[in-house]
């Protein structure tokens, strides 16, 4: 007993010199050192997507700029939508944010149009508290119109850009919750894992580019973030009645021993840690881990199976971003693994089906951020 | 202690590591942030302006005005809206009030010394006189007030607030003004080119006009009148139809008393109770009601899921008024979101949203209002169309404040100032975000209220119920200060159900008495004080100071410098000795209880007492010794009267409920009152009319009360005063005198009729013809008179007068009061069909009267002459009496004994028959029918008619005529001969077309009538009817019943699948014609494409060949409607039309059209089909189609809104049922003719589960009352009503303690299944369908966990076989046990479901289960956890044996069929179907 005592501390002072050691970046290999080649058929994918994003893009009205898709919510595994034909504000953020990490920035370039038309939409979304929200969308849509405003003024230093930026940061900052995480409402008792990461990455870009975030945020999301890993810990705790031994290494939905863990959640749960700035965890090791062992089976319940399940899509967003900065190895197969499952769902008409979910456009723009995630063009996606 | 020691190590080591992970993300820290506190709702409150106010102090510290300036300038242009911690404090706390940023930099440069002033003047002293000149230019208040605030040191400044009083002045705004010239005054003096005189001189003003303190208003003694006016309706649900919580309260304007339930607003004279006006309901409910408000282009919105989501605890509805003006938040017809259900679980729900509606208060006319356009899209427009308001408004000088919010996911509140006079929003401020109560999805069911804006000088104080308050400057919207308070967390949400924060306040504006600020918001739990001038708190108490547990909300009634009151069970206050700006109150002082727990009346608080109206008596407490009352303004309640919130006028005190307002109204001080006004005027009438018409409604009120001399004396009274302006030549003057003298004597009739004073009373109404100021007013004196004449004999005179009133109003409607209050009782039934206000017209009356006269005098030649009137111009209508017979039935009667006062018609109807027969004429013939009903020339004409009809197969013209011959109120026990023959050459084509049924019927009812009756048709060869009757096939005439059970023997062997995707559904299957005269099964079922349809019929019991499909455009067959076989026709239903297909060849027969009505449902009856339909306008009819040839045999129009449009069907009866909320009765209908055979009375509301559970059987109606499905009336019960008497057969209630959740129905069996509650077990009950015994069976008890498969609740379903199902987790909880029971014996089996009980719970309900001859399919969904993940859910299929229970076959379900809950099943012979949402799966034996 003791001796498995001192193996736990032996392990935590490691982690701990570890940490030090490295400071922010992880002791993995570089990606340059086993880089992913983007192939010309990869390339033509993501070319094919942007160019059926901008074929769909809303030209006119007051929803110009948007992309339509349902507004809805997640109702057990399936997807309920409370209005159809409606300019879907995270939707559109993804699509926006898919131009950019393509290299294309408002008013310049090919698509330049279409993000200066994407940016205009989101920033009529944000309301005079900072909530950006448009036809009913909620927190996941703030989230990522957050994102994509932190990625746009990153790249263009609009100062109109920055007081809507700023005030949708501090948004995000209010309603965080006395856990230290965020529900699909704002300022809602309850948080969840699939709303905290959105919150956390958007703060992080924020940050990135010098928005003023305040550190006890970070600190209370990545303790969350921290308290939801599947560990041996709760495993016990609960007898084993949640969560199957094999479930160890994940992340729950909601921070409880009762609550659901998943593929997706676990990648959201690695991604939200790397964007608090958390490097070194066990949880990380672990999350990384399930991630690899699970992502063949992942793939075949979610993917072309079901025509691209919102769960496969928010999975494999934040999936690649985990195995990206995780590095290495992890990143090189992962993704070879889910280009090719990608790259085999496209439709002729260049786009990415959702069967459950929004609708093509999310599954378009997401399966064109994940692909675009070598391009490394985003500061959100570098290391 | 190795454990201890364990437990420290592990503890080490975790905070080792987090260590690590911390040190990790200190390189991203950003070092200087203060932390932020996780509060549940924001104020504006950014490190930005905190940042910039920060830097602004060092440049002033350092005397650097230029950079300084710029900050400052900065915070008041770009941060105005925000707020700043004082900057000693360096963190976030919660009981620091904040300072608005603009108002802080406004303060910083008003306190800068004279060179930097003069600096700020010069530098920004350019730009501000630029703006200026615009602002004055355009007369622009809002620019105005923009260069004040944006330059406030600045000439430019003072000229704009001297500018603003200018024009505040003009609009008559004394106290506006002055505060406009005290601020201008103020910059003035900063410079010396200000202009002291120009101030002077405006101020000096200000003081000689100042508003003299007024006395406080008498209360009504006991010598007082009072009123009530109905606010409720009974034809349209309205937010406040349901529920007894005192929301509404009245506003007092001068002598107009207002009062709105959100929908509409009324206006009442304070004096008299008279409705000035009322407006109509905002543009867009009449949509909703005609099925036409579709959101997102779904389904339609009902009104009541408008009405459903109103937060009773905390919502205050109130208008305000002032200047002319009235304005009130009506609720519009808006909603984003639908009322979606997960199970029994809310998901979403409709908000009420309201927008500001402003109206002049002399006539109700619109005067502006926020409404956004019909098509709005949810977000577009100004502010003022996009947010909701959330409290009453408030009018202070020509500015109208409101709180309004925003409920996106949160609740954005905002404060509104407007003018009063167009609406235009003069500022606006956004003050909080922030949250209520949400459910497991995390989702707000129900609206935000905040406290109507407190007005105090030039502050704006603003309780938001979101966990501050605030205090906004009235010029310009900043904010000068916010003070937040210890909230009531929002409670987390439950699985099960939302969870409301606690409450213990209710919704009340916070008291300001000099400069404190007393709070008591809905969402604390202590009432507190604050400083008005900053916001520092100086006291708060706890709620349970004031509390006994008993009590429950405390409203907050007002202060003064001592005390602090507050309504709940009774009225208290605390007392601070020191007085309440020193110290906090806590002497508690108590009234005796003035309520109970479920009627929140609010008193009110004046200088001297207390007023509240208790449900009991009204009181006045004196307000220092609350247990004492000042008696003379204190008194019991009239009967009627009941508690409610109070308001105040002069001499006058008003009530208002959720349904009614009342008035008390002093009786010396409305004398007074008008002897002043009339004193002051001589020679104007208006003060006398207005003394005549409350003298008039009192004498109104001592009527009511049974003193009809008291009140003649006062109608005498009345007149005398006003009689001498009835001469004047000046018609202005006159006409509203004679208006009035009119009125006075039409009253004074009434109370000498009241009197037994009917010659008298005839008198005063002839003198009263006299002064009738237009023909309305005319007839009505004549339709009185026409009654008094009656009662006093005097027949001539009537008659007289009656010819007289056909005269002058030919072409008008009887008066509405005396149809409402005598007409529709007694001639409901003769309004003609073309009626469209349903009304009588004033014609009819005259006809119907005289056609009565006739027959009291006996005179059979003027009654033959005014029926046979009433026949040509208005058809066969209803003769009033007991019972009421149609005008054609009374021509028959009298022309029995009065042979020869008819033969002028029978010689006429002959000679025009000759003519019809010579000409061929068919109209003719058609004509004599009608209008010369009894005579042998109309039974010859409608015979030749009809043959003719039928000999040429003129199907609709044979319909009509028999149509015709048959009354409204035929049955078999008053039919006349000529009416069975009628109904023989109906049959006769009915044959003819091969509707035997249908024939069949119609013959069995008339031989019913007169067996021994021969039939007059040629091709019956002399058979009587009897015989007809006997030849035809005999089955009884019943609705479709479910398929057999022993014709489906699936038994899953030696079957092949086939799966077809796409929209699939199932229509049914059906013994059809086939080739030869056989018969055949077929399946029907239908594919559908966006574009087209494909009806399939296969064989049923070979599914594999498929006889024929048919394509149809879109909308052929309504989605979820079934096909119907009826007389051998296969008939679909669609949204506007039914088509008839031959089943054997698919050839599209026929096609009936409703006209663009919308077909809501279709059944088939026998050989008939009958469809209810409602068309656009919200006219809803009855039509019954014969199904061989696609005509209508007749139609019957259902007035909307007053009956359930889903008829009930059954065998030889149809049944309309009351709607909910409607008083009508119960109507009975034969199906064959649509004649009504009976009308019944039930005792209780009818819900749409109640409707739909309803069915008929061996001449019964079975109704069951489900529970908490509608609210009036006895609920949890059956009852069996005998549709040939409409007695009550049998009754059944419910058990005490257990919950009626459903009704099965086996053959002749009948069950009511009782759900389980609490500790008691639930059970099934059999009832004696025969006598209504009820016996509980026994081994059938049903515990809370057991839930009954694939029945929904409410609902009555048919289960041929008896079986029924349950599911119930296994004792170890860990699988799922489905028990088979057999009504009415027990439990049959129990099969163990592979399956956890959550994962079923968490995939919805199990369908149905499929009984066949051998066995029973059973189909459920689960999400399995893959090693312990949850996985993508499956549908399981099982074939389990009947007897036992055992797994014959397991099927896993095609994922695109989606979950079980949406799956239909269907067998025969050997052959399986499931039909889901994206295909369907067949089994067929190979």
């Amino acid at each position: 007993m003791i001796q498995s005592m001192l193996h736990v501390l032996a392990f935590a002072l490691a982690a701990l010199a570890g940490g030090l050691a490295r400071g922010a970046q992880s002791q993995r290999s570089p990606l340059e050192e086993a880089p992913i080649v983007v192939t010309p058929e990869h390339a033509r994918a993501v070319e094919r997507g942007l160019e059926w994003l901008a074929q769909n893009q809303i030209g006119e009205g007051s929803e110009r700029g948007a992309w339509l898709a349902l507004i809805g919510y997640k109702l057990n595994t399936g997807f309920r939508h409370t209005a159809a034909d409606k300019g879907h504000l995270g939707v559109t953020a993804l699509a926006g944010m898919a131009f950019l990490a393509g290299g294309h920035l408002p008013g310049r370039g090919k698509y330049g149009r279409n993000v200066e038309d994407a940016l205009e939409f989101v920033l009529k979304s944000v309301q005079a508290d900072g909530y950006t929200t448009h036809g009913g969308s909620r927190m996941y849509s703030h989230a990522f119109a957050t994102l994509f405003l932190a990625e746009v003024y990153g790249q263009t230093h609009r100062q109109d850009i920055r007081s809507k930026l700023q005030l949708a940061v501090d948004f995000i900052v209010n309603s965080q919750n006395q856990d230290g995480g965020w529900r699909y409402e704002p300022y809602a008792v309850e948080s969840d894992m699939s709303i905290v990461v959105c919150q956390v990455m958007a703060l992080r870009a924020a940050r990135n580019i010098g928005i003023r975030v305040p550190k006890s945020t970070i600190d209370r999301a990545a303790k969350y973030v921290v308290d939801s890993a599947v560990t041996e810990e709760t495993l016990q705790r609960s007898f084993g009645m949640f969560n199957a031994r094999s479930e160890l290494g994940s992340f729950h939905y909601q921070k409880n021993d009762g609550s659901r863990s998943s593929f997706p959640l676990t990648a959201a749960g690695v991604t939200a840690l790397y964007g608090a700035g958390v490097y070194s965890d066990r949880s990380i090791d672990d999350g990384i881990s399930y991630l690899r062992s699970h992502l063949a089976h992942f793939n075949l319940e979610y993917g072309r199976s079901v025509g691209g399940h919102y769960f496969f899509w928010y999975g494999h967003y934040y999936g690649v971003q985990a195995m990206y900065t995780a590095g290495a190895h992890d990143w090189e197969s992962y993704f070879a693994t889910v280009r090719d499952e990608i790259l085999r769902m496209q439709q002729d008409d260049g786009s990415w089906p959702n069967e459950v979910g929004p609708g093509p456009a999310l599954g378009t723009a997401a399966a064109v951020l994940i692909l675009e995630i070598p391009y490394r063009y985003l500061p959100i996606f570098q290391r | 202690m190795q454990a201890c020691l364990a437990r420290s190590l592990a503890t080490l080591a975790l905070l080792c590591a987090l260590g690590a992970s911390v040190s990790a993300r200190r390189a991203h820290a950003q070092d200087d942030e203060p932390e932020a506190v996780p509060r549940g709702f924001a104020i504006p409150q950014t490190r930005e302006a905190r940042a910039l106010a920060e830097r602004a102090e060092t440049h002033l510290a350092a005397q650097r005005w230029g950079e300084a300036f710029t900050l400052l300038q900065e915070l008041l242009t770009q941060h105005r809206g925000e707020v700043l911690l004082p900057p000693e404090i360096a963190h976030d706390r919660d009981d620091v009030p904040r300072e608005g940023a603009a108002v802080w930099a406004r303060e910083k440069l008003a306190s800068l010394p004279a060179e930097a002033r003069a600096l700020y003047a010069s530098r920004y002293g350019e730009e501000a006189r630029e703006a200026l000149e615009v602002a004055r230019r355009t007369r622009d208040a809002r620019a105005l007030l923009d260069v004040a605030r944006r330059y406030p040191l600045t000439p430019a400044a003072a000229e704009a607030w001297w500018a603003l009083g200018d024009l505040e002045f003009e609009l008559g705004e004394q106290l506006a003004a002055q505060a406009s010239w005290q601020r201008a005054e103020a910059v003035s003096r900063l410079f010396p080119q200000g202009s002291p005189q120009a101030a002077a001189r405006r101020l000096a003003l200000a003081r000689s006009l100042a508003v003299v303190e007024s006395r406080e208003p008498a209360l009504p003694g006991a010598d007082s009148v009072v009123w009530s006016q109905a606010l409720a309706r009974n034809d349209m649900l309205t937010p406040f139809s349901t529920g007894s919580s005192n929301c509404i309260f009245p506003t007092v304007a001068d002598d107009t008393v207002l009062v709105t339930d959100t929908l509409r607003l009324w206006a009442f004279d304070a004096w008299s109770g008279e409705k000035r006006w009322e407006t109509l309901e905002p543009a867009g409910w009449s949509q909703v009601d005609r099925g036409q408000y579709r959101p997102n282009g779904s389904r339609p919105l009902l009104r009541r899921e408008f009405f459903e989501n109103l937060h009773r605890r905390s919502l205050m509805v109130r208008p305000a008024s002032a200047a002319g003006v009235a304005v009130a938040a009506l609720q519009i017809p808006y909603s984003s979101v639908y009322n979606d259900m997960y199970q029994n679980y809310e998901i979403t729900n409709v908000i009420p949203e309201r927008r500001l509606y402003a109206f002049d208060l002399r006539s109700g006319r619109e005067l502006w209002n926020h409404r956004p356009p019909l098509d709005w899209n949810g977000s577009s427009g100004p502010l003022e169309f996009q947010l909701s308001v959330a409290a009453p408004p408030v009018i202070s000088g020509s500015r109208v404040l409101v709180p309004y919010y925003r409920m996106q996911g949160r609740v954005d509140l905002h404060v509104g100032c407007f003018d009063l006079y167009s609406g235009e929003r003069l500022w606006s401020s956004a003050l909080m975000s922030g949250q209520m109560a949400l459910n497991m999805f995390g989702r707000q069911l129900h609206e935000y209220n905040a406290a109507p804006v407190t007005i105090v000088g030039e502050r704006v104080i603003v309780s938001t119920q979101l966990g501050s308050i605030a205090a906004l400057d009235l010029q310009n919207g900043d904010i000068v200060w916010h003070a937040l308070y210890e909230q009531i967390p929002v409670p987390r949400a439950s699985p099960w159900e939302i969870v409301d924060r606690p409450q213990v306040f209710a919704t009340a504006s916070p008291a300001i008495v000099g400069d404190v600020v007393v709070c008591a918001p809905i969402d604390s739990y202590d009432f507190f004080a604050l400083d008005l001038a900053t916001g520092a708190r100086l006291w708060s108490r706890p709620s349970s100071a004031l509390r006994r547990p008993s009590r429950e909300l405390l409203a907050l009634l007002g202060a003064d410098r001592e005390r602090v009151w507050f309504s709940g069970q009774c009225v208290v206050s605390v007392r601070a000795a020191r007085g309440i700006a020193e110290a906090a109150p806590t002497e508690l002082q108590e009234s005796a209880d003035i309520t109970n727990l479920s009627e929140w009346p609010r008193p009110l608080l004046t200088e001297k007492h207390v007023l509240v109206a208790t449900p009991t008596r009204r009181v006045a407490l004196l307000r220092n010794a609350l247990a004492s009352e000042f008696a003379e303004a204190s008194s019991d309640w009239e009967a009627g009267l009941r508690s409610g919130n109070v308001a105040r006028g002069d001499g006058a005190l008003f009530y208002s409920t959720a349904g009614a307002l009342f008035g008390v109204i002093d009786w010396r001080a409305v004398e007074e009152r008008f002897r002043l006004q009339s004193e002051q005027s001589p020679d104007d009438p208006q003060p006398l009319l207005d003394w005549a018409g409350v003298l008039e409604r009192r004498a109104l009120v001592e009527m009511e009360r049974g003193r009809s001399l008291t009140a003649l004396e006062l109608l005498a009274r009345a007149r005398e005063k006003i009689e001498r302006f009835a001469t004047p030549a000046d018609d202005a003057l006159r006409a509203p005198t004679l208006v009035r003298v009119f009125s006075l004597l039409l009253a004074e009739a009434h109370a000498l009729e009241l009197a037994a004073e009917a010659l008298r009373a005839l008198e005063t109404l002839d003198r009263a013809a006299q002064f009738a100021p237009d023909d309305a007013a005319l007839v009505r004196v004549h339709v009185q008179r026409i009654d008094l004449c009656e009662l006093l004999e005097r027949h001539e005179r009537r008659a007289l007068l009656l010819a007289e009133l056909g005269r002058i109003a030919a072409d008008r409607d009887m008066p509405l009061d005396w149809w409402n209050l005598r007409g529709a009782e007694r001639f409901a039934g003769s309004l003609p069909d073309s009626s469209t206000t349903g009304v009588l017209p004033v014609s009819l009356f005259v006809t119907l009267e005289s056609a009565r006269d006739a027959r009291r005098r006996a005179d059979a030649s003027g009654e033959f002459r005014e029926l046979h009137a009433l026949l040509a111009a208005w058809g066969n209508v209803e003769l009033p009496g007991d019972p009421a017979l149609a005008v054609s039935t009374r021509i028959g009667e009298l022309a029995e004994s009065n042979r020869s006062e008819h033969q002028p018609y029978e010689l006429r109807a002959s000679e025009l028959l000759v003519a019809a027969r010579e000409r061929s004429d068919a109209i003719a013939l058609e004509r004599v029918s009608v209008l010369f009903p009894h005579t042998s020339a109309a039974l010859e004409a409608a015979r030749l008619r009809l043959e003719q009809a039928l000999e040429t197969g003129d199907w609709p013209t044979l319909v009509r005529g028999v149509q015709r011959a048959i009354p409204d109120d035929w049955s078999p026990e008053v039919a006349r001969n000529s009416e069975l023959q009628a109904l023989m050459v109906l049959r006769a084509a009915l044959e003819e077309l091969g509707n035997l049924p249908l024939a069949a019927a119609l013959a069995r009812r008339a031989a019913l009538a007169r067996p021994e009756l021969v039939s007059d048709l040629p091709r019956d060869q002399g058979r009587k009817l009897a015989d007809l009757a006997q030849s035809l096939p005999q089955e009884p005439v019943v609705s479709a019943r479910p398929m057999s059970a022993e014709l489906a023997h699936y038994d899953g062997k030696d079957t092949s699948a086939y799966f077809g995707m796409g929209q699939t559904a199932l229509l049914g299957h059906f013994e059809a014609p086939a080739s030869g005269g056989a018969r055949r099964w077929i399946q029907v079922q239908i594919q559908r494409t966006a574009r087209v349809e494909i009806l399939q019929v296969v064989d049923a019991l070979n599914p594999n060949v498929a006889l024929w499909t048919q394509t149809l455009e879109p909308g052929t067959v309504r989605p979820t409607t079934r096909a119907a076989l009826a007389a051998d026709m296969l008939v679909l239903g669609g949204t506007t039309q039914l088509t008839g297909l031959d089943p054997h060849s698919g050839a599209m027969l026929w096609r009936w059209n409703s006209s663009n009505a919308r077909i809501e449902h279709h059944a088939a009856l026998g050989g008939l089909v009958l469809a209810s339909t409602r068309a656009a306008d919200g006219r809803a009819s009855l039509v019954a189609i014969e199904p061989r040839s696609g005509i209508a045999l007749w139609e019957r129009a259902v007035p909307a809104g007053l009956w359930a449009h889903r008829p009930v069907l059954g065998p030889d009866h149809l049944v309309l049922l009351p709607s909910d909320w409607a008083q009508t009765p119960a109507v009975v209908l034969d199906p064959y003719t649509g004649s009504r055979t009976r009308i019944f009375r039930l005792p209780a509301h009818v819900s749409e589960a109640d409707a739909a559970g309803a069915w008929i059987d061996a001449g019964r109606l079975f109704l069951p009352a489900f529970p908490k499905s509608s609210s009036l009336g006895e609920r949890d019960c059956l009852t069996a009503w005998q549709l040939d008497s409409g007695a009550r057969a049998w009754h059944v209630p419910c058990e005490e303690g257990i919950e009626f959740d459903s009704i099965v129905r086996s053959g002749e069996q009948l069950y009511l299944v009782h759900l389980a509650t609490g500790k008691a077990k639930g059970a099934i009950v059999a009832v004696n369908p025969r006598i209504g015994a009820a016996r509980r069976i026994a081994g059938l008890e049903l515990d809370a966990d057991d839930v009954l498969v694939g029945v929904r609740r409410h609902a009555v379903f048919e289960s041929e076989s008896g079986m029924l199902f349950v599911r119930t987790p296994s004792a170890d909880g860990q699988l799922t046990d489905l028990i088979a029971c057999q009504l009415p014996f027990g439990r049959k089996w129990v099969h163990r479901l592979p399956v956890h009980p959550s994962a079923l719970y968490n995939s919805g309900p199990m369908p149905m289960p499929l009984v066949l001859a051998n066995g029973i399919v059973v189909a459920y969904t689960e999400t399995p956890r893959v090693r312990g993940q949850v996985s993508v859910p499956r549908t399981m299929c099982l074939l389990l044996d009947r007897e036992r229970g055992a797994v014959r076959e397991t099927m896993q379900l095609p994922l695109e069929l989606g979950s079980a809950e949406v799956l239909d099943f269907e067998s025969f012979g050997p052959n399986l179907w499931v039909a889901g949402q994206g295909g369907v799966l067949r089994r067929t034996k190979r």
